[in-house]
C-alpha cells in the first residue's frame, strides 16, 4: 500500500497565506489584493442567516426544496399576455417549421429550463435546479425543484418524473442538445425512467433562429426576451456565474445569490413560454408593412418551403418594400423572381431578372430566370442565347462557379442548336 | 491455417530472392559486421478447430481456407471460454489478432447482445483492424455492428456507434476523455460489456501505461455501475512480464499463452558497427551513411526491404537518399516510400497496400510500422540505429519474416551508447529477456488527476476504494481545493471544469515550447514566421535558452529569445563553427531511503534542476571558444530514486587529481544512466542522472543519482536498485570495450581521463 499521506504532504504549500498578504515591500498595492484581504478577515456565513424561500418536500427517495408560483390570466411577461397562448396557433407554427410532434392542448404542455454546474457535459455535471413551467386553465404555474445538496438529486429526479407524467410535449430552448440530454444522463444514473423519453420536444431556439436571426442577431434567450417580448430582467445574476454561485451554497455560503439564481430560473421559463407565444404570431397573425424587413425575409424563406408557398411571394413584396442589406436584397429578389415565374407571374419574373442583370453582383439565378423566360415564355431564343454568353463571361473564377459554368455552357449548347434550327 | 500473406496476396505474385543467400556471404565477411544469429525455420503447430466453436465462424473460417488453428489460438480461445483473462504474447505476424477475435465472435454468436471494446494505441492501428473485423461482420449473416469510436468519428455517426456497435474499436485517450465521461450515452454497451480487447500491451508503459492503468480502474468503477463484469483478452509483442504488466494495468488475475505455434523462415540478423574514422574522437561513419548503403544494396537486386529510423527527420532523409541511389537505375518502377506519423491516413492506407501486394519495393518508416499493421512480410529489415530497447528491436526484425525461404535484419549502430553498447555485446542483446514493461498507477500525480475523473463519472464513496486503495485522504485534499464535495455518504464534482480535458495520458504535463523561425521566407526576405519543431518543457530550457545554437534537421540555428511565458523560442538560421552546450547544475537531497544494501540505495528525492549558464564548442577541434551565464527558473521536483555512495576515504584516496575524480564520477553518471534506460525499457530522457560531492562536507559521500524524471516517480528506480549489478557489469563492459582513449559521447562522454577514472571508481566499489 503507497503512502498516500507522506506523498500528499509534499503536494501542499507550507501554509500561511494571510501573513504573506501585506509584506514591507509589497504594501497594500491593488484592489485585488485589498479585496482578497477583506474576504479572508471577513467573517464568513453572515449573509446565510435567510433560508431560501420554498417548502421542503418528501419522496420515497428522499428530501428536496421546491419553490411554487403562479402568474394569473392578466400576467403581462414583458408585453406578452401569457394566457393569451394558443394551442392552435402552436399547432401551425410547428406545421410551418416542419417540427414532429403534436400539441393537443394547451395543458399538456411544459415549458423546461435547468440551471447546472457547468456546460461542458458529461455524467458530472448536474442540473441542481430544474424550472417547468405549465397551464391550467388560464393559470402559468411555475414550479422550481432544487436540490440543497446532491443526496437530494433523486428525491428531486423522482419529484420532476411524477409531475411531467401528465404532460405530451415539451418545449425548451436549445434542450434537444442540453437539457433533455442532461436529464436523459440523470435519471440514467439515478435508475429512474426519464419520462422526456416519452414525450414530444420542441426546441424554440431552432425555429427562433430561423425567424429572427437575420434581423436580430444573437438569438440567446436574453436577447430575444429583450427584443422580442420586451422584456427586461433588470438586476440579473450571469449565466456563467450560476455554477459558482451554487458550489458557495454548498460550502454554505450565499443563500442570496442562490435566490437570485432561482429568480434567474423563473425569468427563463417565463421569457420561454412568452417567446413561444411570439413566435406563433409570427406565422400566425397577418404580417404588417411595418415589420423589420428582415423579420419578414425570414418568414418568406421559412413560407416558400411549405405548401403555402404563394404566402412567400407577398412576404418578399413587403420585404422589399423595406430597407434591406445589399445581400439579402440580392438574395430576396432571386427567390421572388423563382416564385414568381413559379405562380405564372412572368412579367413580374422577368422583370426582377433584367434588374438582378444589371447588378454588378453576379446572379446567376437572374441570368438563368431570364434566359428561361425569353426561350420558353416569349420565344425569343437568340436572345435567351445572347443572356447565356454574357452571363458566362460575366462569370468570374471563384470558388463554386464551376457548376455554374457546366450548367451555362450546356444550356447555351442546347440554345445554339435551337437557334441554328430556325 | 494458410498464412496471411498469401490471404490477401495470389500466390506468385511475388519472385523468390534467389539474391539473398548470396549477398549473405558478402556481408558475414564484412569486417563491420560485429556480430551475426542464425534463426533456424520453425514448424507450425496446428490444431484442430475447437469443438465449441460456433457453425457460423466456421463456415467464414472455412471460406478463409482455415482449416486448423495455431496452438497458441486455440489455447486462448479455450482459456477465454472458460472465462480467464488471457494475455497472448508472441511474435509479429503470428495471427495474434484472431486469439481474441474468435473469442469474441463466438460470445456475440452465442449472444446477440453482447459486446465488446477493442483498444488500440494508435488511430492507424484500429483502422487496419477495423478493415478485417468489417469483413467478418459481411462475412456472417447476423446483423452484427462493428464501428470505430475516435476524434475522428462524425458527431452525426456516434450515436449509432453507441447504439449498434458490437464492437468498439478506439483508443485509451478516447475512452478516457470521450466516452468514460459520458458512461451513460453508451448504457448498451457498458451494461453488456463481455470483453475488453488491449493490443499492443507492451506499448502500456512508463507514463502512458501508468495512466492507462487509471483509466481501467476508472473502467472497472463504470462496468460495475452497469452490472458487468468483463474479461480482458491483451496480446503483446515480446516484454519479460506480460502476465504482471497485464495484471498491473487491469487489476486482474491473467492466465499466460506464450508459447507461439505458428511457422517462421530461418533468420539471419547481422550485427554492423560503421567504422571509425576518427580515433580520437570516436568518430565513426554516418550510420545513416551505412544503413542507407546497405538498404539500397538488397533493393537494387530486387529484393524487398524495410528500412526503420529513429525519428521522423531521418526517415524522410533515408527516404530522399533511397529514391536517389534506386529510382535512378534502369528499373523506375521500384519505388521506395516513407511510412510515418503525421502522414494523412489516406497516404498511410495506400502505402500498407502497395507493400502487401508488392508494388512498392522498399519502405522507410518511423516505428509507425513495428506495431502489428498488416504490410505483409518483407525480405529484409534493416534497423537504422538501435531501437533503444530488445522488445521494440525484435518487432522490428520480425518485419522481415517471410513464412518460407529465409530473411534477413541488419542493425546498424549509430555511436550513441546504447548503439555501440549493444553492437559490441551482440550476446547480451540475444540471450537477454527483452525488457520489462513497468506501470506505477499510484503516482500521486497521475492518480489525483484520475480520481477526479472518477468521481466526475459517478460519485466516489466515502467507504470506496480505488486500484485496490483507501483513497480518503486524497478526496479531502480534493475537497479542501474545491473540487469535489461530500454530501451523505458521497464526494460529488463540484467544478465547472471538464477534468478529463486537463489530463494527457501521454505526459504528467502536456507542457511543450514551439520554435519558431523569424522570418523564415525565402531568400532571407522579412515574410511570415515559421514554426519549425517543438521541444518539451524540460529539454526547452538546455536546448532553446537566449545565445544557443539550435539544431534541426541538420541545420543550425541563433536562438534570439525564450518566451517563457508563451513557451515560443524564436530563432534565425545561421551558418556557425561552433554549437553550445548548457551548463546544467542540478541539485539533488534525499528525503528518505527505503531500502538499502551496502553503497546501493533506493528511496525519495528532491531534484532542483537550473541551467545556469552555456558553454561554447567549436566544431571539430572541440575547443572552448566562449560562453554565457543565464538566468533561467528553477525546476523542482519529488520523485524516486536509485543511488549509489562511495565511501569519501576510497574516493580521495584514488590516485587522480581531484577534478579528474569528479569528472570521473560525471562520465560514470552518463553512462549508468544510458544503460539503465536499455535495462528498464524506458526512454534515456526518463531517467535523470546527478552526482553530489558535498566537497565542503567531510562526512558526506559522494553519490551518484539515478531519478525517475518525472514527478512523483514512474516506478523506474526500484526495479534498478533490483538489477543494478547486472547494470553495473554492462557499464564496465561497455567502458572497457570502447574504442576512444579517453573518453567520448559512447561511453562516458567527452571529457579527458573521464573513462579511466570510472573504471577505477568502479573496480573500487567491486573491493569496498
Amino acid at each position: 500500500m503507497p503512502d498516500f499521506s507522506k506523498a500528499l504532504r509534499q503536494l501542499r504549500p507550507k501554509e500561511s497565506p494571510q501573513r504573506q498578504l501585506f509584506h514591507a515591500e509589497n504594501p497594500v498595492s491593488s484592489l485585488g489584493s485589498q479585496l482578497a484581504y477583506l474576504k479572508m478577515h471577513s467573517p464568513r456565513h453572515v449573509e446565510d442567516v435567510a433560508a431560501i424561500q420554498g417548502t421542503e418536500e418528501t419522496t420515497p427517495l428522499g428530501r428536496h426544496l421546491v419553490v411554487r408560483n403562479t402568474y394569473d390570466s392578466h400576467h403581462y411577461h414583458g408585453n406578452v399576455r401569457l394566457a393569451r397562448f394558443s394551442c392552435a396557433d402552436l399547432q401551425r407554427f410547428m406545421s410551418v417549421m416542419k417540427s414532429r410532434g403534436n400539441a393537443v392542448s394547451r395543458d399538456s404542455l411544459v415549458f423546461l429550463d435547468t440551471e447546472t454546474t457547468g456546460i461542458h457535459g458529461g455524467t458530472g455535471m448536474v442540473p441542481f435546479l430544474v424550472g417547468l413551467g405549465y397551464f391550467e386553465g388560464d393559470d402559468f404555474h411555475m414550479v422550481q425543484y432544487f436540490m440543497r445538496d446532491f443526496d437530494e438529486e433523486p428525491s428531486m429526479l423522482l419529484a420532476i418524473e411524477d409531475l411531467l407524467q401528465r404532460f405530451k410535449m415539451v418545449v425548451t430552448y436549445n434542450g434537444s442538445s442540453f437539457d433533455v440530454p442532461l436529464l436523459e444522463t440523470r435519471f440514467t444514473l439515478a435508475r429512474l425512467n426519464c419520462p422526456l423519453e416519452e414525450m414530444a420536444h420542441l426546441d424554440l431556439l431552432t425555429g427562433a433562429r430561423r425567424l429572427w436571426r437575420q434581423g436580430h442577431g444573437s438569438c440567446r434567450l436574453a436577447a430575444l426576451e429583450s427584443k422580442i417580448v420586451s422584456f427586461l430582467r433588470g438586476h440579473d445574476i450571469p449565466g456563467g456565474m450560476i455554477p459558482q454561485a451554487y458550489f458557495e451554497f454548498l460550502q454554505g455560503r450565499g443563500s442570496s445569490v442562490m435566490d437570485a439564481v432561482l429568480k434567474h430560473n423563473v425569468h427563463d421559463v417565463l421569457s420561454l413560454a412568452a417567446l413561444t407565444i411570439c413566435a406563433c404570431d409570427r406565422v400566425v397573425r397577418e404580417p404588417a408593412a411595418l415589420d423589420s424587413p428582415l423579420d419578414l425575409y425570414s418568414l418568406a424563406r421559412i413560407m416558400e418551403n411549405t405548401s403555402e408557398w404563394k404566402t412567400a411571394i407577398d412576404l418578399y413584396e413587403m420585404a422589399l418594400g423595406g430597407e434591406l442589406t445589399e445581400a439579402i436584397f440580392l438574395k430576396a429578389r432571386e427567390n421572388l423572381a423563382v416564385l414568381s415565374r413559379r405562380a405564372g407571374n412572368h412579367s413580374r419574373a422577368v422583370g426582377l431578372c433584367e434588374e438582378l442583370m444589371s447588378e454588378s453582383t453576379f446572379s446567376m439565378i437572374g441570368h438563368e430566370g431570364a434566359a428561361i423566360h425569353y426561350e420558353r415564355v416569349a420565344g425569343d431564343g437568340v436572345h435567351a442565347l445572347e443572356i447565356v454568353e454574357r452571363a458566362l463571361s460575366r462569370l468570374g473564377e471563384g470558388d463554386g462557379t464551376q457548376r455554374w459554368r457546366t450548367s451555362l455552357a450546356a444550356r447555351r449548347e442546347r440554345l445554339r442548336q435551337k437557334v441554328m434550327q430556325f | 491455417m494458410r498464412p496471411k500473406s498469401q490471404l490477401v496476396l495470389p500466390d506468385g505474385t511475388r519472385r523468390t530472392p534467389s539474391a539473398v543467400p548470396e549477398f549473405l556471404a558478402e556481408l558475414k565477411k564484412n569486417s563491420s559486421v560485429s556480430g551475426y544469429h542464425f534463426i533456424p525455420a520453425r514448424d507450425p503447430q496446428l490444431v484442430d478447430l475447437p469443438s465449441s466453436l460456433a457453425p457460423s465462424l466456421r463456415s467464414v473460417l472455412a471460406q478463409r481456407g482455415i482449416e486448423q488453428l495455431y496452438s497458441h489460438q486455440a489455447e486462448a480461445f479455450t482459456l477465454a471460454e472458460a472465462g480467464r483473462n488471457v494475455t497472448v504474447v508472441t511474435p509479429t505476424a503470428s495471427g495474434k489478432t484472431l486469439c481474441y477475435n474468435l473469442p469474441v465472435l463466438q460470445r456475440i454468436a452465442m449472444n446477440p447482445d453482447a459486446r465488446a471494446l477493442y483498444l488500440y494505441p494508435t488511430k492507424a492501428l484500429t483502422y487496419d483492424q477495423l478493415e478485417d473485423l468489417m469483413a467478418w461482420a459481411n462475412a456472417l449473416e447476423q446483423d452484427f455492428g462493428v464501428y470505430s469510436y475516435d476524434g475522428d468519428t462524425p458527431q452525426d455517426a456516434r450515436a449509432a456507434v453507441r447504439a449498434k456497435g458490437h464492437i468498439v474499436l478506439t483508443n485509451p485517450d478516447m475512452l478516457h476523455k470521450g466516452i468514460l465521461p459520458h458512461h451513460t450515452k453508451w448504457a448498451r454497451l457498458f451494461e453488456n460489456l463481455s470483453y475488453i480487447v488491449v493490443d499492443e500491451l507492451h506499448t502500456y508503459r512508463g507514463i502512458f501505461g501508468s495512466h492507462v492503468a487509471n483509466v481501467f480502474r476508472r473502467l472497472a468503477r463504470v462496468c460495475e455501475f452497469y452490472g458487468s463484469t468483463p474479461q480482458f483478452i491483451c496480446t503483446s509483442a515480446t516484454v519479460a512480464n506480460p502476465k504482471e504488466l497485464a495484471e498491473h494495468l487491469s487489476g486482474r488475475p491473467f492466465e499466460l499463452v506464450a508459447e507461439s505455434g505458428a511457422g517462421s523462415a530461418e533468420k539471419h540478423v547481422f550485427f554492423y558497427n560503421p567504422p571509425v574514422v576518427n580515433r580520437q574522437l570516436g568518430i565513426r561513419r554516418s550510420y545513416v551513411h551505412e544503413a542507407k548503403q546497405i538498404a539500397s544494396a538488397f533493393l537494387k537486386r530486387n529484393i524487398p526491404a524495410i528500412v526503420f529510423a529513429n525519428s521522423r527527420l531521418i526517415t524522410e532523409i533515408l527516404v530522399r537518399y533511397l529514391k536517389a541511389a534506386i529510382e535512378t537505375g534502369p528499373a523506375p518502377q521500384e519505388t521506395v516510400v516513407g511510412y510515418r506519423g503525421g502522414y494523412l491516413p489516406n497516404e498511410r492506407r495506400q502505402i500498407e497496400r502497395g507493400l502487401r501486394d508488392g508494388r512498392i519495393r522498399g519502405v522507410v518508416s518511423t516505428n509507425a510500422l513495428e506495431l502489428g499493421i498488416d504490410i505483409g512480410s518483407l525480405d529484409v529489415a534493416v534497423l537504422a540505429g538501435y531501437p533503444g530497447t530488445i522488445a521494440s528491436t525484435w518487432q522490428r526484425i520480425g518485419r522481415a519474416g517471410r513464412r518460407s525461404g529465409m530473411s534477413v535484419a541488419v542493425m546498424v549502430a549509430s555511436s550513441a551508447p546504447l548503439d555501440q553498447y549493444i553492437v559490441n555485446h551482440p550476446e547480451y542483446f540475444l540471450n537477454q529477456p527483452p525488457e520489462r514493461g513497468l506501470v506505477n498507477p499510484d503516482n500521486i500525480h497521475i492518480l489525483i488527476s484520475h480520481l477526479q475523473c472518477a468521481t466526475f463519472e459517478l460519485p466516489f464513496g466515502v467507504d470506496e476504494t480505488f486500484g485496490g486503495h483507501t483513497v480518503g485522504e486524497i478526496l479531502e485534499f480534493l475537497a479542501e481545493r474545491g473540487f469535489i464535495h461530500r454530501a451523505g455518504n458521497k464526494w460529488h464534482w463540484t467544478n465547472e471544469a471538464y477534468p478529463a480535458d486537463s489530463v494527457s495520458l501521454r505526459s504528467i504535463s502536456s507542457d511543450n515550447f514551439v520554435v519558431v523561425e523569424m522570418n523564415a521566407g525565402e531568400k532571407g526576405g522579412a515574410e511570415a514566421n515559421r514554426i519549425i519543431g517543438e521541444v518539451d518543457y524540460t529539454s526547452a530550457f538546455t536546448t532553446l535558452h537566449e545565445k544557443a545554437i539550435y539544431l534541426h534537421q541538420g541545420l543550425q540555428y541563433y536562438v534570439h529569445q525564450l518566451d517563457i511565458k508563451e513557451r515560443r523560442a524564436y530563432v534565425k538560421a545561421v551558418n556557425s563553427d561552433y554549437y553550445t552546450d548548457a551548463i546544467t547544475y542540478t541539485k539533488v537531497k534525499t528525503l528518505d531511503t527505503t531500502e538499502t544494501s551496502a553503497e546501493h540505495n533506493h528511496g525519495e528525492v528532491h531534484v532542483a534542476h537550473q541551467v545556469v549558464g552555456f558553454k561554447k564548442i567549436k566544431f571539430f577541434t572541440m575547443e572552448n571558444v566562449g560562453s554565457g551565464d543565464l538566468n533561467l527558473p528553477v525546476q523542482e521536483m519529488h520523485t524516486t530514486a536509485y543511488w549509489l555512495t562511495i565511501p569519501r576515504p576510497q574516493f580521495e584516496s584514488l590516485p587522480f587529481a581531484s577534478i579528474d575524480r569528479l569528472n570521473g564520477l560525471h562520465g560514470l553518471a552518463y553512462a549508468l544512466a544510458q544503460l539503465a534506460a536499455v535495462f528498464l525499457m524506458c526512454d534515456r530522457k526518463d531517467l535523470g542522472a546527478a552526482v553530489e560531492f558535498g566537497l565542503e562536507n567531510p562526512t558526506f559521500h559522494p553519490t551518484l543519482y539515478i531519478y525517475d524524471n518525472f514527478p512523483g516517480g514512474i516506478g523506474l528506480s526500484r526495479p534498478l536498485y533490483e538489477i543494478r549489478e547486472q547494470v553495473l557489469t554492462a557499464v564496465e563492459e561497455l567502458i572497457r570495450s570502447c574504442g576512444c582513449e579517453d573518453g567520448c559521447p559512447s561511453c562516458v562522454g567527452p571529457t579527458l581521463r573521464a573513462k579511466e577514472v570510472a573504471l577505477a571508481i568502479l573496480d573500487t566499489l567491486k573491493h569496498a
